[in-house]
């Protein structure tokens, strides 16, 4: 079995076990490629299905297009979408200029979990990747949070083989990452194995940038790059030794940020 | 900016059928290394790192300058604190994995840190590991740690074992000392049934046999490190073994009723008459279901790959159940015993109900019998052991409540292996080494009283109850009750209450607590008499657990094995 097939397969097989074992489950999307793959991967695991409802949590400042593409990609693929937003944080004038860990919290984290307790969610699936930085490398496929939503990265469950832990106490809310194991290379491949379609902020402009990862209009950078195509990033991201989250803003307020926003509940 | 979505053609992978593009190799072997405190094994692989040049020469000249700030020689381990300081601001690795390749396969080493912490983490590490290095270091010889290790890997089921015999440097290169650690250690693994695909000397510090072969053993015929790594089998996932797949879900998304599940081993044809198990009934596969449609359906999956298979007959199929083909699926049991590593605080101990999870297979169990138990720091073995501590390894005999479907661990692999949950939490895991024949048969009978006690895990009883100190008796209640005895008081209801309800709760195989005051009971169930104020709380609930709890002392002899 080829690697792309075998974590094809793996996470297959960790959708069907959360949507099995979670009661009132939701998935995360961030219109980026990598939710992306993951709906795709979903509507594989449910033979065409989606059978739970989509999450997007809007900061209001998102890339413009990143909306436009999304309501289509709603559309086109009669998925159920909710969305969620810290609207009270907003209408206090929350933005990044009184810090971006302070903005991030309010509007990312703090907008989920309002989301999560209005809705009754009791998991969530969300397309973190290990390789994407620090803190997620350590995370695991069934990771449980306690009630605040806080993540006791010290003490962790075992991950015995591909048996998750599934039994939890009542109010415990878990969240489940089918695509751990994939690098942002093989979730390139995967697109253009599948052809799986993505938005074309990932493509090079004619100004010669391009997203390579998609966050807040105000945060997020595109880099310089040439690749047009999806074989064009693979062939990129082949040689580049530039990291993947470089264009974030946020994982550069401090060196421990990501880790630090994310035991507080930030994906 | 406006934004266009790229429309995509309907390409279909089937499921048998994929294309492995010259970018996408195989899945990359997954290593763990392992062995005493200082016998090599950051070296090691800094080592590696080094000579396959996985590493920019920017990191190499970073370790460096850490060595000079501290005055100490370069040295390849610190390409590993390099990385490590990397890792800590978040920018290229994981914390956990180190990926290499050479041209023929992909590599990641799973880090399996600090020795105190080692059991857990070998568990979310080690445990998916298809092969292991044994580091010995030839100047110290097998340490504890080694011998730990290696039982650890044989317990985990990895049989891709290498033993790197490291440090050869400091002994001069010698044929002879290579030789005697050789010795002692095969012998050592050879008593847990480990036999290791290679023993290689090497000193990862010079570089010898590591990537490169070393002029300094010419003694040594065998494969370099990188050359037995190489030549490593991905774990099987044996297409030509018997059918067994474990069904996740049954979904009822649309007029389909599709049953789930990944296929652990074996493969499945359309046509194909197969079994559920436990119940034994059978059905012919209509169809393999797979999205994207592309025209025409898969007709046939193999080992690796997860299905939706629909069914010519509608029987009751759910999660937990295992379809084979007929004839050669395993016997449905009551019984199964297994090496068994335990990580919870708490013992496991008799008397006590675990969940036990074989893939989505879950059923309810008790300790039945403890064999042995290993104290995986002294390696002492304890026949007379009552339950596993943390940390420790035991052989444990489990009688299961429903009928479990498992294979023993050899040839199977996910079908063979369990994980424990104490409540809600993981508390040990184990591979299987048989499931007992002597199984109770339910054929279709009707359910008596004893099959309940059997589920229940211990007899049931009359305990009829002196003590001075009314509020003794809840307590009592409340300590079976939590010692895993179904119990119940019996205290504030009339004497004909009482007479009328006590047959059928005995029926049900509980234990009823009734104060010497109450009335006599006419059952055959044996009537157990304690005195409270003579034998106190703690030890009438110790006789008790012996009198009652199946593993605690007492079985049936109904249901000996």
């Amino acid at each position: 079995m080829d690697r792309l097939t075998a974590l094809e397969q793996e996470s297959i097989f960790i959708l069907r076990e959360s949507f099995k074992k979670i009661d009132d489950l939701a998935m995360l999307w961030s219109i980026g490629k990598d939710s992306t793959v993951l709906l795709w991967l979903a509507r594989k695991a449910f033979l065409g299905h989606v059978p739970f409802p989509l999450l997007h949590i809007d900061t209001s400042f998102k890339i413009p297009a990143m909306i436009a593409y999304r309501d289509q990609l709603v559309e086109d693929w009669n998925l159920k979408l909710i969305v969620g937003q810290n609207k009270k944080a907003l209408a206090e004038g929350m933005n990044h200029e009184k810090g971006r860990l302070t903005c991030c919290t309010a509007l990312k984290s703090e907008g989920l979990k309002q989301t999560v307790e209005e809705h009754g969610f009791g998991g969530l699936i969300l397309g973190i990747r290990g390789d994407e930085e620090g803190s997620r490398g350590k995370e695991r496929v069934f990771s449980p949070r306690n009630q605040a939503a806080e993540w006791n990265v010290k003490d962790q469950p075992p991950e015995f083989w591909d048996t998750y832990k599934t039994d939890f106490e009542p109010g415990d809310h878990i969240r489940v990452h089918p695509l751990l194991h994939w690098s942002e290379i093989d979730i390139w491949r995967y697109i253009h194995r599948e052809n799986i379609p993505v938005i074309d902020l990932y493509f090079s402009d004619k100004n010669g940038m391009r997203y390579r990862s998609l966050g807040c209009a105000p945060c997020t950078l595109p880099i310089r790059s040439r690749a047009r195509s999806v074989p064009d990033i693979i062939a990129e991201l082949e040689t580049t030794r530039e990291g993947e989250r470089a264009g974030r803003a946020q994982d550069q307020e401090d060196s421990h940020a990501m880790e630090k926003l994310r035991a507080k509940g930030y994906m | 900016m406006a934004s266009s979505i790229q429309k995509t053609q309907d390409i279909t992978p089937a499921l048998t059928v994929h294309s492995t593009p010259a970018d996408n190799k195989a899945e990359p072997l997954k290593l763990v290394i392992v062995g005493h405190v200082d016998h090599g094994k950051s070296t090691l692989i800094g080592r590696i790192l080094y000579d396959t040049e996985s590493v920019e020469p920017g990191r190499v000249e970073k370790a460096r300058r850490i060595c000079e700030e501290q005055h100490k020689p370069f040295e390849l381990a610190f390409l590993l604190d390099a990385l490590e300081e990397e890792q800590l601001q978040g920018i290229t690795i994981d914390t956990t994995q180190i990926r290499f390749s050479t041209e023929k396969q992909d590599f990641v080493i799973i880090d399996a840190p600090g020795h105190k912490e080692f059991l857990k983490n070998m568990i979310s590490g080690a445990a998916n590991a298809s092969a292991a290095v044994l580091m010995i270091d030839a100047h110290e010889g097998v340490q504890e740690q080694s011998r730990r290790h290696g039982y650890l890997l044989s317990l985990l089921g990895i049989k891709n074992i290498i033993v790197v015999i490291n440090k050869l440097d400091l002994v001069n290169y010698d044929e002879q000392v290579f030789n005697t650690v050789r010795a002692e250690f095969l012998e050592f693994l050879g008593g847990l049934g480990v036999e290791p695909l290679e023993v290689i000397p090497v000193s990862a510090r010079q570089g010898d046999n590591v990537v490169h072969r070393s002029e300094q053993t010419p003694w040594y015929t065998g494969p370099t490190f990188l050359e037995a790594l190489e030549r490593l089998e991905h774990a099987r996932r044996d297409e030509n073994l018997p059918l067994r797949l474990t069904v996740q879900d049954v979904y009822k998304f649309d007029e389909r009723r599709i049953v789930a599940g990944r296929i652990d081993s074996g493969r499945l044809k359309i046509g194909d008459t197969i079994q559920v198990l436990p119940s034994g009934h059978k059905a012919k596969v209509t169809g393999i279901e797979t999205w994207p449609e592309n025209g025409k359906k898969a007709g046939e999956a193999e080992a690796g790959y997860n299905v939706g298979i629909t069914l010519d007959y509608q029987l009751f199929v759910d999660r937990g159940h295992v379809i084979t083909h007929i004839d050669n699926g395993p016997q449905p049991s009551r019984y199964l015993s297994a090496n068994v590593f335990w990580m919870s605080k708490n013992p496991l101990v008799p008397g006590r109900r675990y969940k036990l999870k074989i893939g989505p297979q879950e059923v309810y169990a008790y300790v039945h019998r403890i064999n042995r138990v290993l104290n995986a720091s002294t390696l002492e073995l304890d026949a007379s052991a009552t339950g596993v501590p943390q940390n420790d390894v035991g052989e444990i005999v489990f009688r299961t409540e429903q009928p479990v479907v498992a294979d023993a661990y050899g040839d199977f692999i996910h079908t063979a292996r369990l994980v424990i949950i104490d409540r809600y939490d993981v508390a040990g895991g184990g591979i299987i080494l048989e499931t007992g024949q002597e199984g109770v048969s339910t054929n279709g009978q009707p359910v008596g009283r004893r099959d309940r006690e059997l589920a229940n895990g211990h007899s049931a009883a009359i305990v009829r109850v002196k003590s001075g100190n009314d509020k003794l008796l809840p307590q009592l209640e409340r300590q079976l009750f939590d010692a895993g005895i179904r119990t119940y008081l019996l205290r504030d209801e009339p004497a004909d209450e009482v007479m009328r309800l006590l047959p059928r709760l005995v029926e049900l195989g509980l234990v009823i607590l009734l104060p010497e005051s109450g009335p006599e009971a006419d059952t055959d169930i044996p009537v157990i008499p304690v005195d409270l104020d003579e034998t106190g709380l703690d030890e009438t609930l110790t006789r008790l657990r012996q009198t009652l709890l199946y593993d605690a002392g007492r079985v049936l002899p109904e249901y000996q094995i």
